[in-house]
């Protein structure tokens, strides 16, 4: 949820100063890290970025594929999720559930996720395995089986995850309806896990279909970071992935499957009710948002800790600690994707306080924060908090690989990490008060409801 | 194979040297101090670990070492809540407590250059704390509606129910969080008593990972915090003994208005004594059975029949008592099939484990318990988890060698102990039409309101 710390909680260094992966340099206030990274593009369009960390005979493997939500339309809907899961079902070599077998089976362990933007697939293993890991993966791009049985199977898995994550959740649910209604008529609004009725009558030649269109070697890149030989992986990846054939059509596929343009096209400054399991009423207050990486996007970044990251923000003081206060919890996240965007203020009453004079309440609030309230402190403490985050959890080379990968497929460059420090630290208080005032507007936004018995739900 | 357990030792071995060259202890005015030196980062992290948990909190005042650790922030006779939020969060400093029933501990993380200020006022905080009861009130107004909450989490709601309904008449039962009738209780004066006794009674120890400059804390800890051990004896909670369990092999439905799907959580105690003995036997057992995408569980319940997305098994020991089971989900539709599935996987493998998906599965575990160690704060955490149930740091370096050395026969036997056990317990939360679906195929089934557990 907190979207911003993603930004930069994985840079990693060695927990054994012999073994220093990154270089720091962090004496005034902005970071600097620079790793050695090594890059190999093969000629049907596949790029490869490894960093070598010897300390221990691991390595962690990400492939990003540049394919998710956005690239599905109605009938498939949940497609990227799906195909997600039927890529560890079993290839033409690496045969039906053979995928965890041999990664399991030799020390590993593996897992992967969907966005709206991207599919990633990560592994950890020895470090003697990385041929077979290499060996696995060209397998499963290339000639995914897709097989029948595994596939009605996997439908089923599917449909609980979503009733987990969305159906039977007050929290899920009221989510998972803020980003189909602020992103409504654009390809960020058809949910990455997919309709109901989608995900019952989706056939396997739609997902071959899929499959063939965006998973090809052009749509994406490797990050490895452990113990291996860089050269020695490049040899192995050009010998296995080589043959793999590139998708000369990519670019015009991508275009004519995220039909509609992504300009906000919902219905704004309305409210959606909805009917849930919690006693206590929950909210999320959501407006147009900028996609990630212009300076805006930093500046909103910047706004929601100011507004809704940690007990001392400005909202948790105002409605939690308050001399009155009206809510139980709130927060404040600034989500960029790739095209797009959405800023969130969400929270739980408490018992007995009104969500109409509570709405009423927020906007105000709002209104009174953006027009001068805030103050040069909140923004260093921000600044501060942000530094602090900059070195957390940074001593894995899961951390550096998804830290960097992330940078390569938001940004087009693995490096952009020092820019971001940089970029936050010369924000002033102005910009963020005058993106206050530009972005949280009424009329950009919609209001979301969710309690048991919500008197206004139809559902 | 071979190659793999080699890798696997030598890696040992050289976390063994890493901590042999990095792993300092000292005594602080009789407070032991476990500090991983570690030069990479200019952060900190500093865990404050009291001997005394939330076994101690009166009845009917159950949380209250939690609230008592958990609202040091509302305010001192010196500052008001405001002043010590903005002053720690200023320099971002993450901070909180976590209460178990054995003990509590308090953790603070941020950048070296500012840990005197933070930690003095981490100890100001200790030593003056006033609970304030206007501010009191509102968190506690907070904390009942977090814990009405619960019920919007399914998944929450059947791991917190099953705890209560397995643990009853144990002592280990009460929830160390604390409840709605609990919250109405504790005041003001119960929560600084509490605290005066975690200060000057109860027996610390402090884990930190940072650099050398830290040792700047030890005149904070002695002189701000003023923490002594001296004259403190060590915590004992009574050891819990089996066949205590009024609700031994029940099965129980907490219904949930509108839900399409059943939590299902089962399992049961373990003794102190049951849950210490083979510990690198039920670790290993509990992965086997539901520890990754190609455990029995998984296998069974998602991979070969769809039934549902996630299947896990837990084998935990505490220091004075354990507990085991296993923790899935599935549709309303398929529950008894599920049940019965598991049941199936269960008896399974308790008599017939084929040795090549033992060893398989040996160098899966083998290979993922290095990962668990690779990030220092992990590897810190695991340090303090073997002094709190009296395990030696060796035992660390040895478990590779102790999962190598488990022949299928010691396996079988500890799934049917662990997870065939008559004591076991069936807490699931959902649907109330899993009422009759589950009368119709045998179950006798009571049901529970949520509301009487929160």
């Amino acid at each position: 949820m907190k979207v911003v710390y993603l930004l930069f909680i994985l840079l990693f260094v060695s927990c054994a100063n012999s073994h220093k992966v990154g270089k720091i340099n962090s004496d005034e206030g902005s970071p600097q890290i620079n790793f050695d990274v090594k890059e190999h593009t093969l000629s049907n369009g596949l790029k490869v970025f490894v960093v070598e960390n010897h300390k221990l005979p691991i390595f962690s493997y990400y492939t990003f594929f540049k394919v998710g939500g956005k690239h599905e339309s109605d009938g498939i809907t949940g497609a990227s999720h799906f195909l997600e899961h039927m890529m560890f079902k079993g290839a033409k070599k690496y045969g039906v559930n053979e995928f965890d077998e041999n990664v399991e089976g030799n020390g590993g362990t593996n897992n992967a996720y969907t966005t709206n933007d991207m599919t990633v697939y990560y592994e950890k293993m020895p470090s003697e395995h990385i041929n077979l890991i290499i060996d696995i993966e060209a397998d499963r791009m290339g000639n995914l089986l897709l097989e029948p049985a595994g596939f009605e199977k996997e439908r089923g898995v599917v449909l609980e995850e979503r009733k987990m994550r969305y159906e039977n959740s007050d929290r899920g649910k009221i989510y998972l309806n803020m980003m189909q209604a602020i992103f409504e008529g654009t390809p960020y609004g058809t949910s990455v896990i997919g309709k109901v009725e989608d995900l019952k009558t989706v056939t396997r030649d739609q997902f071959f279909d899929f499959f063939k269109k965006f998973y090809a070697p052009n749509n994406a890149f490797i990050f490895i970071v452990g113990d291996v030989d860089a050269d020695d992986v490049f040899d192995e990846i050009d010998k296995k992935f080589g043959s793999l054939k590139k998708n000369e059509k990519l670019a015009e596929l991508k275009k004519a499957a995220v039909h509609g343009g992504f300009d906000f096209k919902g219905k704004f400054n309305r409210d959606i009710y909805l009917n849930g399991t919690s006693v206590d009423p929950m909210f999320m207050l959501a407006f147009k948002g900028v996609k990630v990486g212009p300076r805006d996007a930093y500046v909103l970044d910047i706004l929601s800790s100011i507004l809704g990251d940690g007990q001392s923000s400005y909202l948790n003081k105002h409605f939690v600690l308050g001399k009155k206060p009206k809510t139980a919890s709130i927060y404040a996240a600034n989500y960029t994707l790739v095209e797009s965007g959405v800023f969130f203020i969400g929270g739980q009453l408490l018992s007995g306080v009104n969500m109409k004079s509570f709405k009423k309440d927020l906007l105000k609030k709002i209104k009174k924060t953006c027009s001068g309230e805030l103050t040069e402190r909140s923004l260093q403490k921000v600044k501060n908090q942000y530094l602090v985050n900059f070195f957390d959890g940074l001593d894995t080379n899961d951390g550096i690989a998804s830290f960097l990968g992330n940078r390569q497929a938001f940004y087009g460059d693995y490096s952009h990490y020092n820019k971001e420090m940089e970029i936050y630290n010369s924000i002033t208080l102005d910009e963020v008060q005058s993106s206050c005032e530009k972005y949280l507007k009424r009329e950009n936004s919609i209001y979301l409801t969710i309690w048991k018995n919500n008197p206004k739900s139809k559902n | 194979m071979k190659k793999i357990i080699l890798l696997l030792l030598i890696s040992l071995t050289s976390f063994a040297n890493y901590l042999d060259d990095n792993l300092k202890k000292d005594n602080w005015e009789g407070v032991e101090i476990i500090w991983l030196v570690d030069n990479s980062f200019p952060t900190y992290d500093i865990s404050i670990f009291f001997e005394g948990g939330a076994y101690d909190d009166p009845k009917g005042k159950e949380g209250l070492t939690a609230l008592s650790l958990n609202l040091l922030t509302l305010g001192t006779n010196r500052y008001n809540q405001e002043h010590i939020l903005d002053t720690l969060e200023f320099y971002g400093v993450s901070y909180g407590a976590n209460s178990t029933h054995e003990y509590a501990t308090y953790d603070v993380s941020g950048l070296v250059k500012d840990v005197l200020p933070t930690m003095k006022m981490v100890c100001h905080m200790f030593r003056d704390a006033t609970y304030p009861k206007k501010e009191l009130k509102k968190s506690i107004k907070r904390l009942k509606t977090a814990q009405r909450r619960m019920i919007t989490n399914h998944g929450a709601l059947a791991s917190y129910i099953s705890r209560i309904v397995t643990l009853r008449k144990t002592g280990f039962e009460r929830p160390a969080d604390g409840n709605l009738n609990s919250y109405n209780r504790i005041k003001g004066s119960d929560l600084t008593a509490r605290l005066k006794q975690l200060n000057n009674e109860t027996r610390k120890r402090i884990y930190i990972r940072g650099p050398e400059e830290l040792e700047s804390l030890r005149n904070v800890f002695k002189n701000d915090c003023k923490w002594s051990n001296e004259g403190l004896t060590a915590k004992n909670y009574p050891d819990v003994k089996r066949g205590l369990s009024p609700n031994a092999g029940g099965v129980f439905l907490v219904p949930v208005k509108d839900a399409n799907q059943a939590q299902v959580r089962i399992g049961t105690y373990m003794s102190k004594e049951e849950a210490h003995a083979d510990y690198a036997l039920a670790a290993f057992t509990s992965k086997f059975m539901g520890g990754g995408f190609t455990s029995r569980l998984m296998q069974a319940l998602r991979v070969n029949s769809g039934l549902t997305y996630s299947a896990g098994s837990y084998a935990s020991p505490q220091k004075n008592y354990g507990r085991k089971g296993i923790s899935t989900f599935t549709k309303n539709e398929t529950i008894v099939e599920l049940l019965q599935k598991i049941d199936e996987v269960v008896k399974k493998n308790s008599k017939n484990i084929p040795q090549d998906l033992l060893q398989r599965n040996k160098v899966f575990v083998k290979g993922n318990y290095l990962y668990e160690l690779e990030s220092t704060s992990s590897f810190l955490a695991t340090l303090q988890y073997y002094d709190t149930v009296g395990r030696p740091y060796k035992d660390i370096y040895q478990y590779p060698k102790a999962v190598e050395a488990l022949t299928r026969e010691q396996v079988q036997n500890k799934v049917k102990s662990l997870f065939q056990d008559p004591d076991n317990v069936t807490v699931i939360v959902g649907n109330i039409s899993l009422k009759e679906t589950l009368e119709k195929a045998g179950y006798k089934v009571n049901v529970i309101k949520a509301e009487d557990y929160l």
